[in-house]
């Protein structure tokens, strides 16, 4: 009945043959539309409430993305096929996942994933840092310590190494496979470095094909079994070979602690913030079923900005996540992918409307941090990292219609600019290198987002 | 041709030439109006990209029925090569330049995801283009994008086409440091710097990139 790895990968050999174009321009497309319309979902987008409170609306769309997994399957881009799985099997397959996954080191670096619901008291995991961030080899190991030093920080969120001892990495080449070590290694060190030597990362980041992933983990001296194994699927329900060699490595050499997500987009394959929210319920099962998330991530991206903190993309993704946590028990993270740089006081608001919105819709892990959608490199720090922690360890119990006033409230401050935002300044300018803490010009943005939160309600206060 | 119906589309496009209209009419006033619509449709979010990207496909299954009866060729703002590079799966953003570039009257040839270097430049030789358009959302990848220029220049083939490019991780900074012609932050900004690219001399040599959608 369990659908075990080498089952999924016959599928991906042997199942149903589609033309990608058709599973993007057509039989996905029709397939969401025919669900909203079955289940009454279309136009139920509602901007003047961002957040969603309707318990009713959430279970609808966990009905509809149920149903819009099995008939679909996942995409594997490699041999054109779907692989897809019976009702018997994905309810066997919900079953079956985890509710609890504690990781780290016996001491204070110990991490507990718990299922959450939504407006649960349960503290969620905060496992953040510059996520995809291109960062200067020079400078990279100093980035990680001025982010990992903060407490506030669970678990440290990998990097993009763009050279390795000066060489440029280029993608399917043995670069990639050396610098899984290599990025692992610096990651350890650099733990360490803060006294947190078995705080856990979420890794391997430079290398995005599989080589990064098998030349990192198991290596000495590099990433352990303790660490989050990243597997990223792309838009939409697909999947390919170099995230099933990932899954096929993870499952023995890791143990099952596959971390991964994957973005419905708003204005691409699945329509509008109605059809992105069904995708990413589909999503969300699709990972565990295909890719043996321990957390899964079905989120939302607006393809137009890029980013995931305005209001459309905020709304659908608390219908989502609203669906998936009240209705599996499966553990799912959120994930910030903010357009704003640091240095500016938007970047923190994007963070706590979205960031609170993971924590009021039951999400188990609260992720990110993206300042400038990841465009510019360095455009990292420290702080708005250690902000991401405060908001997601601060807010459990907060409930969803406070957090629609604070959504509400927060929102006009920035998403009149989301589509050419403030970059802000880099890490060069807003950490001071020897103390690795931030500017004075930062730490006293940050002091004043936090009171002007705190008047609205966000509880600092419980940190 | 706005639902994305090929069938009715060539179907129309033959009742169109029985009816004795000429094809460039048919295309200047039917198909290229069509997209002018489906193209505002899509900007103002009243439209999403599967439908566009059927509606382009409609478009050219009118021309087909159409081209044998022109006398001359479409005239078309200019002839793209595009794909998303070497170890990059990801592929919506380019569907999306793509898909943008057609509807604003550039012919489009999408080579897809994971590209070689050596096919994009196979391509533009073979299909005579006029623009080479990178993509790509992972850094690793994105670095296959100056190999483009060096083979091309190794190849002295660099002034004959321009080459721009876009996606996540590409900026502004590096569209000049590896000397490409034009860098855009969204898609529509993607098509305003090929628009500005094919209005510029074709060989002649940019002090700058041309770079629309920096930030502060």
């Amino acid at each position: 009945m369990t659908v075990e790895i080498i089952e999924v990968l016959d599928r991906a050999e042997n199942g149903p043959i589609m033309p990608v174009k058709e599973w993007d321009a057509k039989f996905l497309p029709q397939l969401i539309n025919r669900k909203l319309k079955e289940y009454d979902l279309l136009k139920t987008y509602d901007p003047n409430n961002p957040v969603n409170t309707d318990d009713s609306l959430a279970d609808a769309y966990w009905k509809a993305g149920f149903e819009l997994f099995v008939e679909s399957g996942a995409y594997n881009l490699n041999t054109s096929r779907r692989i897809v799985f019976t009702e018997r099997e994905v309810r066997q397959i919900l079953q079956d996942a985890p509710t609890l996954w504690v990781t780290g080191g016996p001491n204070e670096d110990r991490v507990e994933f718990r299922k959450r619901f939504p407006e649960d008291k349960t503290r969620p995991v905060s496992v953040v840092g510059a996520m995809g961030i291109y960062v200067d080899e020079e400078i990279y190991s100093k980035v990680l310590m001025s982010i990992a030093q903060w407490h506030d920080v669970d678990c440290l969120l990998a990097s993009t190494l763009p050279t390795v001892r000066g060489r440029k990495i280029k993608a399917r080449t043995p670069l990639e496979t050396y610098v899984g070590k290599y990025e692992g290694m610096l990651y350890r060190q650099a733990v360490a470095a803060v006294g947190r030597p078995w705080m856990p990362v979420w890794c391997a980041e430079s290398a995005a094909s599989e080589y990064g992933n098998l030349g990192g983990y198991g290596a000495p001296g590099a990433y352990r079994q303790q660490d989050l194994a990243i597997i990223l699927a792309p838009t939409e329900l697909k999947t390919g070979y170099d995230m099933l060699h990932k899954v096929a490595h993870d499952i023995y050499a890791m143990e099952g602690v596959a971390v991964g997500n994957h973005f419905s987009m708003i204005g691409g394959y699945c329509g509008g913030p109605e059809g992105a929210a069904l995708a990413a319920v589909s999503a969300a099962i699709m990972q565990r079923a295909v890719h043996f998330l321990t957390v899964t991530g079905g989120l939302i991206l607006n393809m137009w900005t890029m980013g995931n903190c305005d209001r459309q993309s905020v709304w659908a993704d608390s219908v989502t996540h609203q669906a998936q946590n009240r209705n599996s028990h499966m553990i799912t993270l959120g994930l910030l992918s903010n357009l704003y740089g640091c240095v500016t006081p938007e970047v923190l608001y994007e963070i706590a409307v979205l960031g609170g919105t993971h924590v009021v819709s039951g999400c188990s892990m609260v992720s990110g941090t993206r300042p400038t959608g990841c465009r510019y490199p360095n455009h990292t720090s420290g702080l708005e990292n250690k902000f991401a922690g405060e908001i997601a360890h601060c807010m459990p119990g907060f409930k969803r219609d406070a957090m629609n006033e604070i959504a509400k409230a927060l929102l006009p401050k920035y998403e009149k600019n989301l589509m050419h935002p403030n970059k802000g300044k880099s890490w060069y300018e807003n950490t001071d290198p020897k103390t690795l803490m931030p500017t004075k010009e930062w730490w006293d943005i940050y002091l004043k987002v936090k009171k002007e939160l705190t008047e609205l309600g966000v509880p600092f206060d419980k940190l | 041709m706005q639902s994305g119906d090929e069938e009715a589309s060539a179907k129309l496009a033959k009742r169109a030439i029985d009816n004795g209209i000429d094809p460039v009419e048919a295309i200047d006033h039917g198909l290229a109006k069509g997209m002018k619509i489906v193209g505002d449709k899509f900007s103002k979010q009243e439209m999403f990209l599967p439908e566009v990207m059927l509606a382009a496909d409609a478009m050219k299954a009118a021309i087909a029925v159409l081209r044998p009866h022109m006398k001359g060729d479409i005239t078309k703002k200019g002839k793209v090569v595009i794909g998303t590079m070497c170890g990059d799966i990801h592929d919506i953003g380019k569907n999306l330049v793509a898909t943008m570039l057609e509807v604003n009257g550039y012919e489009v040839i999408d080579l897809g995801n994971d590209v070689p270097v050596q096919r994009f430049i196979e391509e533009a030789q073979r299909s005579n283009v006029d623009i080479i358009a990178l993509s790509s959302l992972i850094t690793a990848s994105m670095f296959y994008m100056e190999d483009v220029v060096k083979n091309l220049e190794g190849l002295k083939l660099r002034d004959k086409y321009r080459v721009i490019i876009g996606g996540g991780p590409t900026t502004p900074g590096y569209a000049e440091e590896i000397g490409v012609d034009g860098w855009g932050r969204h898609a529509e900004e993607g098509v305003q710097v090929a628009d500005k690219l094919m209005a510029a001399k074709k060989g002649q040599k940019l002090a700058k990139p041309v770079i629309i959608g920096e930030v502060q």
